[in-house]
């Protein structure tokens, strides 16, 4: 049935199936109640056809009225407790001594063998209802009267409680009745395994349905709304930026060791007492100087005249690395953009970027009390993961499982003994003349992803290895992070976040068994009603409900049954 | 076109009365006469609805804070006006993982894991189902709704299972023997019987229809209710008489599954099975006497020249009944 029109309104207020704030908003003033007080104003049909329509608006007000009254029956389903102590102990003849219902004032019954909650209203409760100046006296006392007895009334819509689209809603996979019967419209939901694209179809106790679990984190998570937009915008600018630097790296590389690595790296390194290597240069201007070299190699012969036209620029640092940068990149640019690398260098290629890489994860794992805001180690776990598959060419979007990310990681870092491992600390020390130390390796990355030794990120990432107990913490982080990855292209902002003002909605009926995390759950059996307490989830009090029952008694379908 | 403004004609009586207006229920602020864009007022309803979010619903209702929150002052009370209607426990997840584990791991009878935690026999065999699914689509390495299920659970109340090598005892989730109310009792009956006679809760289910069968015989827990009257007559003492009652289940249980099991098989074989590359061929012996003698039996098989098919059939309800 098409959506009526104000259908959340606050000045006619209907109280509906519906997690919206403006719902929450409406049971929380009372929408709804019917006052007892007021009864003797009104007659019997004013008050019934008030409270039918007031229910109505909440109980499958999606449901035509002439469907809801052939699914309205007068037989309504409750059960009793019997304790197998109470059944061993007694035959039931105590019940039938007398006249026929029993001996004395106080005699046994199975309500007594009882270990269930509830029995009758709790102690607190009285005081509640006491308390309350609004409610007139008479509902007040009602209300008391009726905590001990089985409220057969609030089982009146009963039968709405077994349509599919309604257990996927009380089962919390949905916001709203409508939101509901859609997911099962647009196949979404299978009962037993089956698709079942009838919302109005009902379960049967023991039928188990499930629904596609993309379908429910899109509909109970906030909303994509313009500022998360430029958080997506965010994630695809740094997608960006990574492809950039990996793409050019080779290049990088290539203009960094015909250029740059003796003056960088003379053979002879100076070393201090605590066992640092001491950079005899000016970092800054090297770095400086090293990203003219790319960039006037990239445009190639116009690249000398873009360096002219850059020298006539103001800012005195800049200009004096593009006059440095101009003069070596006339002299050697051109042979060193055809030179193909060598075996060696395509090695030193691959550690070069997988230690680039793992810029982002000593980030996370050695900066943790600095920055601890979530979205950002999300958004670094990101990068981690994106930089890793293009070092070692695997896909790492969202799909990927985070094991198989940690194992091929893992074995490439050995290979390439990226690990500091404690045991063979001695063999390290025993290295070829020619090699690189791991710690020239990290300030080799740095310098090629554009990091002083200076800047802030070398600063807190250092140039360690990755111990091994380091390298565990980094796969427990991609093991939580692959349950709740940062992925631009879900309908949801990620990572996901529950919907907010949803807390108070968040129940679920006995008579459904639900599990969570695979969006699946078995219709136990038809709601009940038991002592002090009726299972259909109705924002309605007793009241309402009898009135609303009693306007269907004469008007709905006389050979229904649950 | 530019926007148009409005005239001096009407500014000063307009103003008036949107000065007016501004004190009555319906709007906050007094529009402008001068501007041409569209007054974002809110009505005083609105106005009082975000107010009250703002003030309590964002403090009462943060996500983060774990632990169910209602409206009103019950922390297991969702609607304030029905108090009738209470957010029960859900079983948490390691309770479900234990469930699981002694059912299918261990082998234990559903109706002693019933007993010992408190859970009814149909909740335990859902959550075995359940359980199921989710190891299946771990193993497939379908997508799972983990943060979700994580939020979710942690703004549910939840029955948990008692720290592991602790001497407590399981809380019961929820009573194990509730008998539903029949259809034929819910009548009242008057049935004279002389004075003497003793009558018990078989003589009523009588009374009420001949073919209902009395509460004993309508529990789940049968067994249960035989072991307790072997203590109340002091057959057995409670400890002989459990160690006897788990026996008996998990016979009858097991024999129950080897029954299943045997049907299952007797299934199979009368189905002849081939693989080919594209599909599998079932095939299955028919009876011809099953078309009848007009040739329409319902359960013959294959298609019936002159049998109506119902499916296509005009004011026929075409949604199942049933998924088996």
């Amino acid at each position: 049935m098409r959506r009526p029109a104000r259908y959340l309104n606050l000045r006619r207020p209907k109280l509906r199936l519906s997690w919206n704030k403006h719902n929450l908003y409406n049971i929380a003033k009372g929408v709804g109640t019917v006052d007892m007080s007021r009864a003797t104003m009104r007659t019997f049909f004013q008050q019934k056809w008030e409270a039918k329509s007031t229910t109505r608006g909440y109980h499958g007000e999606h449901i035509p009225e002439k469907k809801w009254k052939r699914m309205f029956t007068r037989q309504l389903a409750s059960v009793v407790e019997m304790n197998p102590r109470y059944l061993a102990e007694h035959d039931g003849s105590e019940q039938a001594t007398g006249r026929g219902s029993g001996m004395g004032a106080r005699q046994v019954a199975a309500d007594d063998y009882a270990t269930w909650f509830p029995r009758g209203y709790r102690q607190d409760e009285v005081g509640h209802f006491l308390s309350i100046k609004s409610k007139s006296q008479i509902t007040r006392e009602m209300e008391l009267e009726h905590g001990n007895i089985t409220p057969l009334m609030q089982m009146t819509y009963a039968p709405v409680e077994r349509r599919l689209d309604m257990a996927v809603f009380r089962s919390l996979f949905a916001t709203s009745i409508r939101q509901a019967r859609l997911m099962v419209v647009h196949g979404a939901v299978t009962v037993n395994g089956k698709k079942m694209v009838y919302p109005a179809y009902r379960l049967n106790p023991g039928d188990m349905f499930q629904v596609d679990v993309g379908k429910v984190l899109s509909a109970v998570s906030k909303q994509k709304n313009p500022e998360t937009k430029l958080e997506t915008a965010k994630v695809v600018k740094m997608l960006k930026n990574n492809q950039k630097l990996y793409d050019s790296m080779e290049k990088r590389l290539r203009v960094w060791n015909d250029q740059f690595e003796e003056t960088v790296n003379p053979k002879t390194t100076e070393v201090n007492e605590d066992g640092e290597e001491k950079p005899a240069f000016d970092e800054a201007k090297v770095i400086k100087k090293f990203r003219y070299a790319i960039y006037s190699q990239g445009k190639g012969k116009e690249g000398a005249a873009a360096a002219e036209a850059q020298t006539e620029t103001p800012a005195e640092g800049a200009e004096e690395a593009a006059v440095e940068g101009a003069e070596v990149g006339e002299s050697a640019a051109e042979p060193s953009a055809e030179r193909l690398l060598s075996n060696e260098e395509g090695q030193e290629l691959k550690r070069l970027k997988l230690e680039t890489a793992l810029i982002d994860a000593k980030l996370l794992i050695r900066d943790q009390s600095e920055k601890t805001d979530p979205l950002w180690r999300e958004f670094k776990l990101r990068s981690f993961k994106d930089q890793v598959g293009r070092a070692l060419d695997i896909d790492t979007s969202a799909g990927t499982s985070a094991k198989e990310l940690i194992s091929q990681l893992e074995t490439n870092m050995k290979s390439l003994s990226m690990l500091h491992d404690e045991k063979s600390q001695s063999s390290q020390a025993a290295q070829a003349p020619g090699q690189k130390t791991p710690r020239q390796f990290a300030q080799k990355a740095l310098w090629l992803s554009g990091h002083t030794s200076d800047s802030d990120v070398a600063v807190s990432v250092g140039l360690d290895r990755l111990s091994v107990k380091e390298f565990k913490d980094l796969a427990r982080l991609l093991r939580s992070d692959a349950e709740n990855p940062i992925d631009e292209h879900k309908p949801y902002p990620t990572p996901w976040a529950p919907r907010p003002f949803m807390k108070p909605f968040v129940f679920v009926p006995r008579y459904l068994e639900v599990n969570h995390t695979t969006c699946s759950a078995v219709y136990l059996r038809h709601p009940v009603a038991r002592k002090g307490m009726g299972e259909v989830p109705t924002p309605f009090n007793f009241f309402t409900n009898q009135l609303a029952h009693n306007w269907y008694v004469g008007r709905g379908s006389k050979h229904a049954t649950m | 076109m530019p926007p148009r403004v409005p005239g001096a004609s009407g500014s000063l009586a307009s103003l008036d009365t949107a000065l007016l207006a501004s004190s009555s229920s319906t709007s906050q602020c007094a529009r402008r006469t001068f501007s041409t864009t569209p007054a974002t007022c809110m009505s005083r309803r609105r106005y009082e609805m975000h107010k009250w979010l703002n003030e309590n619903a964002a403090r009462l209702y943060d996500q983060s804070s774990p632990g169910p929150r209602y409206l009103g002052a019950y922390s297991d009370q969702p609607f304030p006006n029905n108090s009738l209607f209470r957010s029960q426990p859900v079983l948490s997840d390691m309770l479900k993982e234990e469930i699981y584990n002694r059912i299918v791991v261990k082998g234990d009878a559903i109706k002693s894991v019933s007993r010992e935690f408190g859970v009814d026999v149909r909740r335990v065999g859902a959550v075995v189902r359940l359980k199921e699914v989710e190891k299946r689509m771990i193993a497939e390495g379908k997508p799972l709704a983990t943060p979700y299920a994580r939020a979710i659970n942690s703004m549910l109340p939840q029955t948990r299972l008692p720290t592991p090598g602790s001497d407590e005892k399981p809380i019961p989730h929820e009573s194990i023997n509730e008998i539903p109310v029949h259809r034929h009792t819910r009548r009242q009956l008057f049935v004279p019987v002389s004075e003497s006679r003793h009558f018990t809760r078989a003589d009523a289910a009588h009374a009420f229809d001949e073919n209902l069968l009395p509460v004993d015989e309508r529990s789940f827990h049968q067994e249960l209710i035989t072991a307790e009257r072997k203590i109340v007559t002091g057959e057995q003492d409670r400890g002989e008489a459990m160690k006897a009652w788990e026996l008996d289940v998990q016979a009858t249980e097991e024999a129950h599954a080897a029954k299943v099991g045997e049907q299952l098989e007797k299934e199979r074989s009368r189905v002849k099975s081939y693989e080919t590359g594209r599909a599998a061929y079932r095939i299955k012996d028919v009876s011809v006497d099953d078309a009848g003698r007009d040739g329409k039996g319902p359960r013959a098989s294959g298609w019936r020249y002159g049998a109506p098919h119902m499916d296509r059939k005009r004011g026929a309800v075409k949604i199942p009944t049933s998924v088996p």
